[in-house]
């Protein structure tokens, strides 16, 4: 357990010192491509000073680490606000929608899975084959528009983009709407926010879904084929038991693994989805800071994403062990 | 069984949600705001950065802050033509170095202070004067920095209340454009004092809006100023949404649930020309594109050769392959809508032939050309590296290789600034919609020096007198008449090739009237619009 989590603490320096050379690997002068054709020398002076470009690299090194351990991860150069507060007033809404077609993407992906391993060759598993297929190949952008244009403009079910009705009131108080809806006891607001989430969380949902929904099936297959399953059915246990009980638990463990990995692809699919719903998050913040070359915040939000993939995924490790007795003996 | 119920119940919640109260476009009122009368959507892709002009440079700042906040003077919407505004008028003295601005009485910030002579200074000191109080809150002042003001003003005084004097370090005609700009915006200065840091969060100005409820990233919200000095605004709610993906910005115009669209897909703009429910918007953009040619290497010193290799272009086809829709053709530097544009400069002929005779007069065989383009799309030239593909075509029937030379922006700005190209794809987004603010920094001899951004070091005496005249006449008119002398002799000179000026194309709902394109500034000015049959 500790040997796990030093190793996650070092996995995690060593991003930070490959964010710090993100900017570095900017060609020609980072200052003079963040300005732009207008920027006088003297501008450009300035960001260098600001920035801390002048300095050696191995004291800019120190000096960044230092600072991140401080909770400083810089100024934007757009906003000239500190990049922690812009991040905290957009990584709500991406956290919200992540976790929501996390969620999407194991119920809906287990069920799939579940139901073509009890019938291999079915309909459900034929129609497992076809839906994979498609969620893993349609591109984000193109699967969005087409549930946009489907579901909202033709049928109408769903609005077409934002985070919540403009007719409804929303000051956040913790950045997750949900949860303030609930906390406020503000329904109308709620009931917004989830018709809003649908479409993006199946369309962030799609990969991970197809991907959990073929694991399961592998897993509940070859689980339906042990030994230990042939001696329970031999002694008369019945198979809804036998199905849910002794194989799926089993067929659950590498999906366990499987979701926790899932949350890094959510994550990055989280910057094409939310660019097409237009939700207010991080992957939309680091488009236009990418666009801006607004190096602090882009080096600002990679290290966000890199930490919470890594806490993930230490996470995962730490519940599969738990789940998983095996794992405890063996450490 | 009980998954069954699961299951069911599931769906039921699905089509709940699905079916429960569709927002309409024509909500009439909000919840926050109880605000009378239909909210106006406006969609853009990107949000604005804060709403402070002294500190802000990005457009979706500026020009949303421009509803909240004004200036003492502004361009009259969709002309070059400066109207007084916050200053009810203004004299310049006889040797054109000091300004004394007449207030507007009776007008008050959105907060209840009164807007005077005080405000006026503060909005400029803050942003100016190091011991400042406000100085630190704020800074670095880009605007202010990149207009070079403090090297402009010299002194700005209160009179009296109402009354407020600039000294200028010496005569500068352009220093009324500049007062249009939003980083010249008077603001409440209890307000500053009150925000601090975070005053580009909560501005307060006299403008016909107030700022509603922000969200980041998502939508901001515009409340009319029931206290507005002037004519108050029809809409009394507009909301701005972020929209970054453009077609799903323009399904949202066409499913009625936006009203205004900005930055349209060129491909799609043909079939919004059918729909009798939208409505297209038009102007030119305060910018240009252009080819410039380093004067000081050989061949490019000699004008036969640099009109031969501009006859050579075909530059319709440029701008139908390249801005597909979305650019009108440069005749001059500056576009049409500023101050001296000289419509009587003959177009630049295509004309191979005549290229041909050009360069055989001036003694050129086998000329190869290195041809830099940009790596990035601007505002002025979205595709740069296939406009320098159909150049090196066009030059190539004339007998002229072209070898294409591109690197990363930042190097490409770095090398060009020396001078180390021959030719160069390269442009300019205007930021006061005066013309000096073109022809000064593009190319006048004082600007050729390293690093530079005259990029044809075009150093020409006279057109650069010219230029200077036109720096030190306030009146209109005669700075017009200097500057359409100087496109004359530019357009014989031929530093540069003028390409194009993009043309911006505003999509909106058919019962939306009133709204214009600013194309100087281009402030959205939401308090001119009207709904149809109102």
């Amino acid at each position: 357990m500790l040997q796990r989590l030093f190793e996650s603490l070092l996995t995690l320096f060593l991003a930070l010192i490959a964010v710090f050379f993100l900017i570095h690997l900017v060609p020609g002068d980072p200052a003079q491509v963040m300005l732009g054709e207008k920027a006088s020398p003297e501008a450009i002076a300035a960001i260098r000073t600001e920035l801390g470009l002048n300095d050696p690299l191995p004291k800019q090194l120190i000096h960044f680490v230092g600072r991140v351990f401080q909770g400083d991860l810089g100024k934007s150069i757009r906003s000239g606000h500190p990049v922690l507060e812009e991040i905290r007033a957009r990584l709500p809404a991406t956290i919200e929608l992540a976790v929501v077609a996390l969620i999407f993407s194991i119920v809906f992906g287990v069920l799939l899975g579940m139901f073509a391993a009890r019938k291999p060759g079915g309909i459900v598993d034929l129609c497992l084959g076809m839906v994979s297929v498609l969620g893993l190949s349609l591109p984000i952008f193109f699967l969005g528009l087409l549930l946009i244009l489907v579901f909202g403009l033709h049928l109408q079910w769903f609005p077409l983009s934002g985070r919540v009705d403009y007719s409804v009131d929303y000051v956040p108080t913790t950045g997750f709407l949900l949860f303030d809806a609930i906390i406020d006891g503000n329904w109308d607001l709620f009931v917004s926010g989830i018709r809003h989430l649908i479409l993006p969380a199946i369309t962030l949902a799609t990969i991970p879904m197809s991907l959990i929904a073929r694991l399961t099936r592998a897993s509940l297959m070859e689980c339906l084929k042990a030994d230990y399953i042939r001696t329970a059915r031999a002694k008369g246990q019945s198979e809804w038991i036998l199905f849910f009980k002794d194989a799926l638990r089993n067929a659950l463990l590498p999906v366990v693994t499987m979701a926790g990995f899932q949350f890094g692809l959510l994550l990055g699919g989280a910057i094409l989805t939310e660019n097409v719903y237009a939700w207010p998050g991080m992957g939309r913040w680091i488009v236009f800071s990418v666009e801006g070359r607004d190096y602090p915040a882009v080096q600002g939000a990679v290290l966000v994403f890199a930490a919470g993939i890594i806490i993930v995924m230490t996470l995962t490790d730490l519940l599969y062990r738990w789940i998983d007795p095996r794992m405890r003996i063996k450490t | 069984m009980k998954k069954f119920s699961v299951l069911v119940a599931s769906l039921a919640i699905v089509s709940f949600l699905a079916c429960s109260k569709k927002p309409s476009s024509s909500d009439s009122s909000s919840s926050s705001a109880k605000v009378s009368g239909k909210t106006l959507v406006f969609a853009r892709p990107g949000d604005s950065v804060g709403l402070d002009g002294a500190r802000h440079e990005d457009g979706e700042s500026l020009n949303i802050a421009t509803n909240m906040v004004e200036t003492l003077v502004r361009f009259k919407t969709g002309t070059g033509e400066i109207e007084p505004w916050l200053a009810k008028s203004w004299d310049i003295s006889k040797d054109a170095k000091t300004y004394t601005f007449h207030l507007r009485e009776n007008v008050k910030f959105s907060d209840g202070t009164p807007f005077n002579a005080d405000a006026v200074v503060f909005s400029i000191e803050r942003q100016w004067k190091k011991d400042h109080p406000a100085y630190p809150f704020s800074t670095p002042y880009k605007y202010w920095e990149n207009m070079t003001m403090s090297q402009i003003v010299k002194e700005i005084k209160k009179v009296d209340d109402m009354t407020v004097q600039f000294v200028l370090h010496k005569p500068n005609a352009p220093f009324m454009a500049n007062l249009t700009m939003p980083f010249m915006t008077i603001v409440s200065p209890t307000a500053v004092m009150k925000y601090k840091e975070n005053y580009d969060q909560n501005p307060v100005g006299t403008g016909p809006y107030v700022l509603g409820n922000w969200k980041k990233d998502d939508s901001m919200e515009l409340l009319a100023n029931e206290n507005y000095w002037g004519e108050k605004a029809f809409i009394k709610r507009v909301i701005v949404r972020v929209i970054p993906d453009n077609q799903v910005r323009l399904l949202e115009l066409k499913n009625g649930s936006v009203h205004i669209m900005e930055f349209p897909n060129p491909s799609d703009v043909a079939s919004l020309k059918n729909d009798p429910h939208i409505k297209l918007l038009q102007a030119e953009g305060l910018n240009v594109g252009y080819l410039a040619y380093n004067t000081t290497k050989k061949p490019f010193d000699n004008v036969d050769v640099r009109r031969a290799l501009s006859i050579a272009i075909d530059r319709k086809r440029l701008l139908d392959e390249i801005y597909i829709g979305f650019g009108a053709l440069a005749k001059n530097l500056i576009p049409p809508q500023v101050l001296g544009f000289n419509s009587a400069v003959a177009d630049l002929e295509y004309n191979p032939e005549k290229a041909k005779e050009l360069l055989k007069k001036a003694g050129i065989q086998n000329l190869t050309v290195d041809l830099w383009a940009m790596p990035v799309a601007r505002p002025y030239n979205p595709n740069a590296r296939k406009m320098a593909e159909f150049i090196q075509a066009d030059w190539k029937r004339v007998g002229v290789d072209a070898k294409i030379i591109s690197y990363d922006w930042g190097t490409y700005l770095d090398k060009i600034g020396k001078g180390e190209h021959e030719t160069v794809l390269i442009g300019w987004q205007g930021d006061n919609g005066d013309p000096d603010n073109f022809f000064f920094p593009l190319l006048s001899k004082e600007s050729a020096k390293i690093p530079t951004q005259n990029y044809s070091f075009y150093r020409d005496e006279a057109a650069s007198l010219l230029m200077r005249q036109a720096q030190e006449t306030p009146s209109p008119a005669k700075r017009a008449e200097l500057y359409k002398k100087l496109q004359v002799q530019l357009a014989k000179d031929l530093p540069v090739m003028n390409i194009a000026h993009s043309l911006m194309i505003v999509p909106t709902r058919a019962d939306v009237e009133g709204y214009k394109i600013h194309p100087i500034g281009g402030d959205r000015r939401f308090a001119e619009a009207k709904w149809k049959n109102n």
